[in-house]
Parts: structure tokens; C-alpha cells; sequence
């Protein structure tokens, strides 16, 4: 079997660990939220850092070059696909 | 020539300073029509044009999702400005370009103003500026606003576009996919401008399904037509995505050969500083400790200014008095009445300039974004937004500045619950009568616990009804938090100084002349029938209305006539109480310990604190929310809170000692 060196993840942006760089897989919400994420920078095939993820409270992370807080709710809905080097 | 330019902008990227720049004091603001969003308008003169600058509210697009972005393009779309003024900042260059994308589809008189290129060179960007301008298509200028270089290029090709001089040939955003489904809806729509809207932006909204443009079409058009158009969007349901998308590879392109990113990995100022600022434990500690030191400087560095405004307003009296030529009665109007509700905005003033000086540093700093971000997680028990918590930080200083900054909010919900709210926070007023209170009564080694234990009941009432009235009274969606943390920056000396006068500018406007007038009002309760004693005036007899009240709480009727003024206005209480007492300096101290307990003076003050927000609050409830019901909430809760909160507490402080 060929074991890939790297493994791609899709996990929800509140499960990232800090420091952690993804493309945004997908988002989950309503048009509404979609409108807004969008106008923020993240959009499906961004790249996204995450520069802080605490046990509680929002999820701060890199987008386009501007640093945004992401409410947790919000985070676990959207997925991001991280590379993982092995 | 005149010229009607429009200022657009994502927040925080310097618009207000560049704003500032352009018209100086030669603006004036207002409300757009029907809203209550605030509108800046100014003139600017340039080698003899004029430019009249319309600052459209900051947003990140040009949705119908929030009353801003409502506004913004409205304005774009029906005034039809000469030019818009579209400022991007260089350092976050593609996030901002996608508002400038949603301006293009609308317009193509549009002049980029690439704004914080310093800040932009010390993240490591490098920007063609030319290359960018033949790629987008549209005159690029760069400036550094704080320091004001770049304006005067800025100005002349504005002008330049305005005047059809400069001819701006913008590049297509191509939808490549949905070609097809908006030439379809154009031809539905008869291929011609609806009301001012283009067809091509009206079918792009169509397939973005924007509820405005649907409202206003769906009455607009046939029915047979708009069923038409309905399932050219059915099939297309990944349109708003796709567009989202488009706006972006535009941006791309745009950007492509122009841009140089830095490398990846270095750590910023920001970064270390927002380890701890941004954490939600540390950041939450810092941010009380802030907080904390606020208020106390708030009060401290305003301390002689108002010492000296009192003393001022003491003699000014005094020589009215013996030379004003009129009888007692209209001297005792014009003294006490008038130039005593002067002498209380006056007083309030220094403090006030020093709470907003504050509040504007921390605000231009950037770290305002912080204190939303940290709150959050607070503001959800109440199910608020963590934008909530700066309105009930400007409460302190003055309830009605902390109800209009609700606007900053996005949820109509939240904006409802955050004002109803907001009464509950003690503003200046009524810190300064707790104060008074704390330091007549109790000996210096008591007086800070009994300060902060007001503090902490008043945030508990604030509490308890939060988790009220979110839960039975104020339903709605709590929406999640989304928030740009702008980068740290030392604030800017002018943008600052305007925040301040804006803010002092709103409390002087909407409060200052009722205080006048109250007091006026008040002196006349109290001292009609003319030569009656204190107890049988039209306001001792309300005070002696109240007496039974009075009693639950521990307050005789000299103490309730001083609430009931106290509604009119915070500072009227201890003025009415004065009278009622006699006496004044030291010995209306010596009448007040006569005539109560250190627990009476404790209810007192923990009522007053709570009971209602004063009547230019009441008014501001009213212009922001329009509604009798809810104003009426607004003054009804705080008082049953009030009043169950301090007998509960007379009641059993009496039992127990």
C-alpha cells in the first residue's frame, strides 16, 4: 500500500489547534451568514490560519491578510481541510 | 464646480480620517432619512470647486443584510454622486477590494484611495501602485491619512473623474458561470433600468437573493414574470457562492502581478500583544483592570475642572443675586432654575470629555475590537452580541451617548435588548450623587467597598434583567460573532479628538437644554403656591403622595420629592434635596445626617442608581426604538427591580441589626 507522506483532514474550524494553516472546505449556514463570511474574506478555497483557539470564547484566525474573531458557534461550521505532513 | 463625492470604505480603514481631513469643521452631522444611522456630511474647497462629501456608513459589502450597507448603496445607486471615494487599506489590500468589486457592478465613477501605505510597507507588502491602476482600471492614489500625505493627488483626480476629465475604463468582473442565468434575467426584466437600478445589477442581486431587490421586484413585476425569474434562481442555487467567488478571482487577477505578500510566519506587535489581550481569561482580567483604571481616571483628572466650574457657577449666582433687577420669584427661577441646570451640565462636561478621550484612544488603538471579542462570551448569557458590551461602557458616562452608539450593532434584536438594558448602567450623574452619598455617610476606610458594592448591584441588576427579559420579553436569534481585529496602532491625535467632540457634541445637543429646562420646572414645583412651607408645595405634596412607597424603602417624603425630580433629571435629586433639607455645603451634610441613617442613605442611593432612566434617556429610547410599548418597558422594569432590590435590602439589613 502506498501510505501519502501528507494526510488532508477536514475538521471544523473550532477544532483547529493554533497555528494550524487549511483551505476553508466548506461553510454551513444561512444565506445570511454565507453573505457575511464572504464579505470578510472567507470563502470556500481560502487559505486560513488560525492564530488563537481557547477552550472557550472565539476562535481568531488569518484570512486574506486580516485578522478576524470568530464565534465558536460559528467556527464548528465551517470546515476546513488542513495538510498534515507526516 | 460642485461635486457631490461619496465616501465608502470598509470600517477601520481611515475613512472618518480622512473625512476629517478633507472637511474639517465644515461638517455636520445628522441622520439619513428615517434611520437612525448617523450621516456625515462636509464640505471640502479645492482650487475652486467644492466637494461635498456624503461618509456613507463603513461596511464590508453592499448586501441588504444590514441597514448600513442598505443605506450605502441606496445613496450610490439613487443619488447618483459625481464620484465615489473608495478607501481600501493597503495592508489587508484584497479582503478591502471586495467591496470596491460590489461598487464597480453598480458604478464606474470610482476612485480608489489606497490608504495606510505605511503601515502597509512595515507588514512587508510591496504594492505596484501604477500596475495596480492599469490592471483595475480605475485611478489609484496612495495616501497616508494620519499623516495627511497623498490628499492633495487624491482631491485633483477625484475632481478629474467627477468632471469626466479622467475617464475610468474599470475591468469586468466576469461571472462566467451564471452568463447564462443573468442574460435570462435581464431579458425578463425588459433589459431597462427599474427605478434608477441597472438590469445587470439587478439580476445579480436576483441570483445573490438579496430580500430588498425581491421585495421591491416582486411587487414591481407581473406575476407570470417573477415566476419566470424564479426558476432561473431555482436553478442556480449555488449563485451567491459563485459570485462570492468571482468578485474574488477579479481580485486575483487585479492583484496578480501587483502585489508582493510578505513571508509567512513573522510575528507582529499585534500578535504578541493579542496573546494576552485577545485571550479570553487574561484579556477578561486586563479588561476590568482597564476598565477600573478608566473610572478612576475619569474622575481624578475631571476633579478640578469641576471644583473650578462650581465655584465658578457659586459666584456667578451670588452676583446675580444682588444685581439681577427683577423681583424674588423670577430671580429665583432664573438663578436657581436656569443657571443651576446650566451649572450641572457645565459640572458634567469635564467628565465627560475625559471618559470620551479615553473611550476614543481605545477605540482608534484598535482595541475596542478586543473588548467585543473578549465580552462575548459574557454578553451570551444574555444572548447579546459581544459588539454589546461598548454601549453599556458608554452608558457610564452618560446613558443617552450609550443607547445612540447601539447602532453599532447588527441585530435589531440586540440593538432592542442592549437599549432596554442600558438604563441600568450608572451614568456620571448618577455616580456623582453615589459619591456624595458615600462620602456624607460613611467614615473614608468604608467608602470604597460601599462604592464598588453599588457597582456590583447594579451590574447584578443588570444581570437578572438581561436573563429576563432575553428570555421571555426580547425573543430573537442571537447572532454569532464575526469581527475584524484591526492591527494595534497608536491613535491618531485628530481622528480621536473628533470622537470626542462628536460624542460631547450629542450629549450637549439632546441633553443639556432639558436639564435647563427641568431644573427650571423643578425650582417651580417647589416653590408654588408661592410662600407656602416646603411640605405644602406642589412638589412636597407629591413627595407626601409617595409616602407609603417611601416607607418600604426606608425614604421619608423629602427623600421621595427628591426622586421624583430625580426622574427629570439625575442631578436635580441632590439639588431638590438641598432645599428640602436646607442647608448647603457642610451644613446641608450636618441636615441630611440628621434627618437620616447611613442605611437610609444607602437605600437612597442604591435606588436612585437603579429606579429610571432620566427623561432625555426616556426621549432617546423613544427616537431609537419608535415604540410607546417598548419606552414604557424601559421605564417600568428598572423600577420594580429597584424597588423589590432595595427593600428587599433596607428590609433585612433593619431586621438584622
Amino acid at each position: 500500500m502506498d501510505e501519502s507522506k501528507e494526510e488532508e483532514c477536514i475538521l471544523p474550524l473550532s477544532e483547529l489547534p493554533e497555528g494550524s494553516r487549511g483551505i476553508v472546505h466548506a461553510t454551513y449556514g444561512g444565506r445570511g451568514m454565507l453573505a457575511r463570511l464572504s464579505a470578510m474574506g472567507l470563502t470556500v478555497g481560502t487559505e486560513v490560519t488560525v492564530v488563537q483557539n481557547p477552550f472557550v470564547g472565539p476562535v481568531v484566525v488569518d484570512v486574506r491578510g486580516v485578522r478576524l474573531a470568530i464565534g465558536r458557534g460559528m467556527a464548528t461550521r465551517i470546515m476546513v481541510c488542513v495538510k498534515q505532513d507526516k | 464646480m460642485e461635486i457631490t463625492v461619496a465616501l465608502a470604505g470598509n470600517p477601520n480603514v481611515g475613512k472618518s480620517t480622512l473625512f476629517n481631513i478633507l472637511t474639517g469643521m465644515h461638517q455636520h452631522v445628522a441622520n439619513w432619512p428615517g434611520k437612525t444611522v448617523e450621516r456625515r456630511e462636509g464640505i471640502c474647497k479645492f482650487e475652486g470647486h467644492t466637494l461635498h462629501i456624503v461618509d456613507l456608513p463603513g461596511t464590508y459589502s453592499l448586501t441588504a443584510n444590514s441597514v448600513e450597507e442598505l443605506i450605502a448603496r441606496e445613496f450610490i445607486i439613487k443619488e447618483r454622486p459625481n464620484v465615489v471615494l473608495a478607501i481600501v487599506d493597503a495592508s489587508s489590500i484584497e479582503r478591502n477590494l471586495y467591496l470596491v468589486a460590489q461598487l464597480l457592478e453598480i458604478t464606474d465613477k470610482v476612485v480608489i484611495a489606497l490608504n495606510k501605505m505605511d503601515l502597509a510597507e512595515a507588514k512587508g507588502y510591496g504594492i505596484d501602485v501604477v500596475g495596480l491602476e492599469a490592471s483595475i482600471g480605475v485611478p489609484v492614489v496612495p495616501i497616508v491619512a494620519r499623516k495627511a500625505q497623498g490628499i492633495r493627488e487624491l482631491v485633483e483626480r477625484t475632481i478629474a473623474v467627477a468632471s469626466g476629465t479622467e475617464k475610468t475604463k474599470p475591468k469586468l468582473i466576469r461571472y462566467s458561470a451564471l452568463e447564462d442565468a443573468i442574460k435570462q434575467i435581464k431579458a425578463l426584466l425588459g433589459e431597462q433600468t427599474i427605478d434608477s437600478y441597472m438590469p445587470d445589477w439587478l439580476a445579480l442581486k436576483l441570483l445573490e437573493g438579496d430580500p430588498e431587490v425581491e421585495r421591491f421586484l416582486k411587487e414591481f413585476l407581473p406575476d407570470e414574470v417573477w415566476r419566470k425569474i424564479d426558476r432561473v434562481r431555482n436553478r442556480n442555487e449555488r449563485a451567491p457562492i459563485l459570485i462570492a467567488d468571482a468578485r474574488y478571482a477579479w481580485i486575483r487577477e487585479a492583484l496578480a502581478k501587483n502585489l508582493r505578500k510578505p513571508p509567512k510566519g513573522v510575528i507582529t506587535v499585534t500578535d504578541t500583544l493579542d496573546h494576552i489581550l485577545a485571550h479570553p481569561l487574561i484579556g477578561l482580567s486586563i479588561l476590568i483592570v482597564i476598565f477600573v483604571c478608566i473610572f478612576w481616571l475619569t474622575f481624578k483628572l475631571s476633579e478640578p475642572f469641576v471644583t473650578a466650574l462650581d465655584d465658578f457657577f457659586h459666584l456667578l449666582a451670588e452676583w446675580l443675586e444682588a444685581h439681577l433687577p427683577f423681583g424674588s420669584f423670577v430671580k429665583g427661577l432664573l438663578i436657581d432654575g436656569a443657571l443651576a441646570g446650566f451649572g450641572a451640565v457645565a459640572s458634567l462636561l469635564p467628565v465627560l470629555i475625559v471618559f470620551f478621550l479615553l473611550m476614543g484612544i481605545l477605540e482608534d488603538s484598535g482595541y475596542m475590537a478586543r473588548i467585543a471579542s473578549v465580552m462575548d462570551g459574557l454578553m451570551h448569557i444574555f444572548g447579546l452580541h459581544g459588539k454589546a458590551a461598548l454601549p453599556f461602557v458608554l452608558a457610564c458616562g452618560c446613558n443617552v451617548v450609550g443607547i445612540m452608539s447601539t447602532r453599532i450593532l447588527e441585530s435589531e434584536r440586540d440593538r432592542l435588548l442592549t437599549i432596554l438594558l442600558n438604563p441600568l448602567m450608572p451614568c456620571s450623574a448618577r455616580l456623582s450623587v453615589m459619591a456624595f452619598f458615600t462620602a456624607a455617610f460613611f467614615p473614608p476606610h468604608l467608602r470604597t467597598p460601599i462604592m464598588l458594592s453599588f457597582l456590583l448591584l447594579s451590574l447584578l441588576s443588570v444581570f437578572i434583567a438581561g436573563v429576563i427579559l432575553s428570555l421571555f420579553v426580547v425573543k430573537g436569534e442571537r447572532m454569532p460573532l464575526l469581527i475584524e481585529l484591526p492591527v494595534y496602532s497608536i491613535p491618531n491625535t485628530r481622528t480621536v479628538f473628533m470622537f470626542v467632540w462628536h460624542k460631547v457634541i450629542m450629549f450637549l445637543k439632546r441633553a443639556s437644554v432639558f436639564i435647563v429646562c427641568v431644573s427650571m420646572l423643578v425650582w417651580l414645583l417647589s416653590n408654588l403656591p408661592a410662600g407656602a412651607p416646603m411640605h405644602m408645595t406642589f412638589l412636597g405634596m407629591l413627595g407626601k403622595l409617595l409616602r407609603p412607597f417611601g416607607e418600604l424603602i426606608g425614604l421619608d417624603w423629602r427623600a421621595c420629592a427628591a426622586l421624583i425630580t430625580g426622574f427629570l433629571a439625575k442631578e436635580n435629586s441632590l439639588a431638590t434635596l438641598s432645599v428640602l433639607y436646607g442647608g448647603a455645603g457642610e451644613g446641608f451634610i450636618e441636615s441630611l445626617r440628621n434627618a437620616m441613617t447611613p442605611l437610609q442613605a444607602f437605600s437612597f442611593t442604591l435606588f436612585q442608581m437603579l429606579y429610571i432612566p432620566c427623561a432625555t434617556t426616556v426621549v432617546t429610547i423613544w427616537l431609537e426604538t419608535r415604540s410607546i410599548k417598548w419606552t414604557a418597558l424601559a421605564i417600568a422594569y428598572p423600577f420594580l427591580l429597584a424597588t423589590i432590590l432595595t427593600a428587599s435590602i433596607y428590609n433585612l439589613a433593619t431586621l438584622l441589626m
